[in-house]
């Protein structure tokens, strides 16, 4: 008997279609982005058959290396398999890209199969510095070429930015920029220490609260363009001054956040896990999809050793931490990566993400007041 | 970062809550928050959704 599950325990899938990225951005944090290693059809085909039983919508997000570098070809036969599930609106698809492949035929592809689009880039030309590619060559041309064409194509696009110190100190030609390059949504991540990325321009604590009040006050003049981390905390502000707390209620769902690599290996918890050395990245494979059917392995995951040490540290974090309710216990990839443990509470990132958001959208307001 | 209490926190957001709320009345049209679908949030941050709030944090093992 088939068994439909009403909770799965993730609502995105994230997808490693392939491991190789013509880009060598100098912050990033995946190994093996030389190594052609592709995703197979029977990794997807077994996915979209557990999906059968999943009785909600799921996002696939399709994230490599570079998604794109798979050919149009080889992710048609990747992306099939979920076709009946898309036509009955239980999955939707979305792929982050570097946007520098990007082509006519490409958006024939993303518009068939209704694709969300991110693409990464960090602001204007001096901004991308060390978004190159393997040659050293800046990548910055061929990603507003490759935006321009969704634009031709009428395909709406979303950006992640990545912020360090180098990027965060001129936030009104930051925020213009993003403006003008006509996105429906910006996302920042602030650069973080993690897989590969170990030592790099990641923000002082000072610089990055500096950074949010000044991104914060550019953005409140003519506040256009959505920002996500924006967003989220004037959601955060409004339910925490509420009066009638059930009228502006949110609910935090948190999720396992599968991540599916070419080989059909599963991670939880954070894709950047992923980025793991290879010895240390089997410590947190869950299981494989070829293997067993993904509702299967994800039931095991809640309680795969990681998933319990993550488990503690956002309990203490909910215990001890006065930011908790708005972020809810901190990444899972940033614990490990700062301290060598899930079981931690505080780590740099949240001090440049979390807390320095908070803390620098309440400066621009007390300056507003 | 100094670590202010919880309580001494949401203080401080009360206080700009005027601020914010004239923000809000003048950019509103602007600025929609409800329940936008965000790309890649993390597994932490969760999502915002119109589901009551029920006090508790609900950690994912508990859904």
């Amino acid at each position: 008997m088939t068994t439909i599950e009403k909770d799965s325990g993730f609502v995105h899938i994230v997808l490693q279609p392939t491991s190789i990225c013509n880009l060598n951005c100098r912050y990033c944090y995946l190994p093996g982005r030389r190594e052609i290693n592709h995703m197979s059809p029977q990794v997807t085909t077994a996915i979209a058959t557990s999906l059968e039983n999943v009785n909600q919508e799921t996002q696939i997000l399709w994230h490599g290396g570079e998604a794109l570098a798979s050919g149009i070809g080889r992710f048609t036969k990747l992306i099939e398999p979920f076709e009946h599930l898309r036509s009955i609106g239980k999955i939707r698809h979305s792929v982050q890209t570097n946007g520098t492949l990007i082509s006519d035929k490409w958006c024939e592809f993303i518009k068939h199969y209704n694709m969300g689009v991110g693409v990464s880039i960090d602001g204007p030309r001096v901004s991308n510095a060390r978004r190159v590619d393997w040659n050293n060559n800046p990548a910055f041309d061929r990603t507003i070429s490759g935006i321009r064409k969704l634009q031709e194509h009428t395909i709406p696009f979303r950006v992640i930015a990545v912020v360090s110190e180098i990027n965060a100190t001129d936030t009104d030609a930051f925020y213009e920029f993003f403006r003008k390059l006509g996105c429906e949504n910006l996302a920042i991540n602030v650069e973080e220490q993690e897989g590969l990325n170990r030592h790099s321009h990641i923000m002082l604590e000072s610089g990055a609260r500096q950074f949010w009040k000044n991104l914060f006050q550019s953005w409140a003049a003519s506040p256009d363009l959505a920002i996500r981390e924006f967003d989220r905390v004037i959601a955060w502000m409004r339910a925490t001054t509420a009066t009638n707390p059930e009228e502006h209620a949110r609910a935090m769902k948190p999720d396992m956040w599968p991540t599916i690599s070419t080989s059909g290996d599963v991670v939880v918890l954070a894709p950047e896990l992923m980025a793991a050395r290879p010895k240390e990245m089997k410590r947190f494979v869950v299981g494989n999809v070829l293997e067993k059917p993904l509702t299967a392995i994800m039931k095991d995951a809640r309680e795969a050793w990681y998933a319990q040490e993550y488990r503690i540290g956002v309990n203490e974090c909910r215990k001890t931490c006065p930011y908790f309710s708005f972020c809810g216990g901190g990444h899972a990839s940033n614990k490990y990566y700062e301290t060598g443990s899930f079981a931690v509470t505080e780590t740099r990132h949240c001090r440049n993400y979390d807390m320095s958001l908070v803390e620098g959208v309440l400066d621009a307001l007390n300056e507003m007041r | 970062m100094k670590q202010e209490n919880r309580s001494s926190l949401e203080d401080r957001v009360t206080s700009v809550k005027p601020a914010l709320d004239g923000f809000m009345e003048e950019k509103r049209p602007a600025v929609d928050v409800s329940n936008r679908q965000v790309l890649f949030l993390r597994p932490a941050e969760g999502k915002f959704d119109d589901t009551p709030w029920n006090g508790e944090w609900k950690n994912y093992t508990d859904r």
